[in-house]
C-alpha cells in the first residue's frame, strides 16, 4: 500500500492536498479489510511557523 | 457568520484568502485574467498561503488543541472498526497547486493513515495455521 501511494503522489498533479488525501483514502478502501480511513497529508512548507498544518480527510466503505 | 453563531463555546477564526485557486471548470488562464484587476496584479501561490495561515493560527492552536480521532464514533452494524493500523509521516513528493514555482518543483507531503478493520479474522487464520503446523 505505501508503494502504491508514492507511486499515485509522484505520478500527480493536484491544486489542494485535499484532492491527494481523497485519491490515498480510495486507494486504501479497494482492500476489502479496510472500513474506514482516516487520511492526513501536510505539507511541510505549510508547517514553518507552526507545529503541525495539515488536512485529515475521513472515508468509510459506506459513505466511499 | 460562523463567528457569531458559536461564539464564546467555539471561536471562529477565518481568513478570505483572495485569488488562490480557479473555480470548478476554470483555469490557470481565469486566475491570470483576474489578477489584473487586483492591486498586487497576481495571484496568491498556496506556500505563500499556508505560510500565512500558519502563522495565523498560530496562537489560537496552542491554547485548544485537542486531537482526538473522529472515527471512533463510526460504526457500521456488525462491522468491527476498533483495529486499527497505522502509517506516520510517508513522505511523498508531489506536485501540488498552481503557481509557477509550484508546477515547476514537487512538494515534499507527509501522509499519515489510520486504517479502520476488523483484524480478529486474520489473526484466527495465523493461530489456525499455526496450531495445525504445531499439530504435524
Amino acid at each position: 500500500m505505501k508503494k502504491r501511494i508514492l507511486a499515485l503522489a509522484e505520478a500527480s498533479r493536484v491544486h489542494l492536498v485535499e484532492t491527494l488525501a481523497t485519491r490515498v483514502a480510495e486507494i486504501c478502501l479497494e482492500q476489502p479489510r479496510v472500513q474506514c480511513v482516516e487520511v492526513t497529508g501536510g505539507e511541510t512548507d505549510g508547517a514553518a511557523l507552526c507545529s503541525e498544518c495539515s488536512v485529515t480527510i475521513v472515508r468509510a466503505r459506506n459513505s466511499a | 457568520m460562523a463567528a457569531l453563531e458559536f461564539a464564546p463555546r467555539i471561536s471562529v477564526n477565518a481568513v478570505a484568502p483572495g485569488l488562490i485557486l480557479p473555480p470548478a471548470g476554470r483555469d490557470l488562464d481565469y486566475l491570470e485574467r483576474l489578477s489584473r484587476s487586483v492591486p498586487l496584479q497576481r495571484f496568491a501561490a498556496r506556500r505563500t498561503w499556508f505560510k500565512l495561515l500558519s502563522s495565523c493560527f498560530r496562537a489560537t492552536s496552542s491554547q485548544d488543541r485537542s486531537s482526538t480521532s473522529t472515527v471512533e464514533h463510526i460504526s457500521t452494524p456488525g462491522v468491527h472498526v476498533s483495529d486499527r493500523l497505522f502509517i506516520r509521516d510517508l513522505l511523498v513528493r508531489c506536485h501540488v497547486g498552481l503557481s509557477d514555482e509550484e508546477l515547476r518543483e514537487r512538494q515534499d507531503v507527509l501522509i499519515s493513515l489510520v486504517l479502520y478493520l476488523d483484524l480478529a479474522q486474520a489473526a484466527a487464520a495465523i493461530a489456525s495455521r499455526t496450531r495445525s503446523t504445531t499439530a504435524t
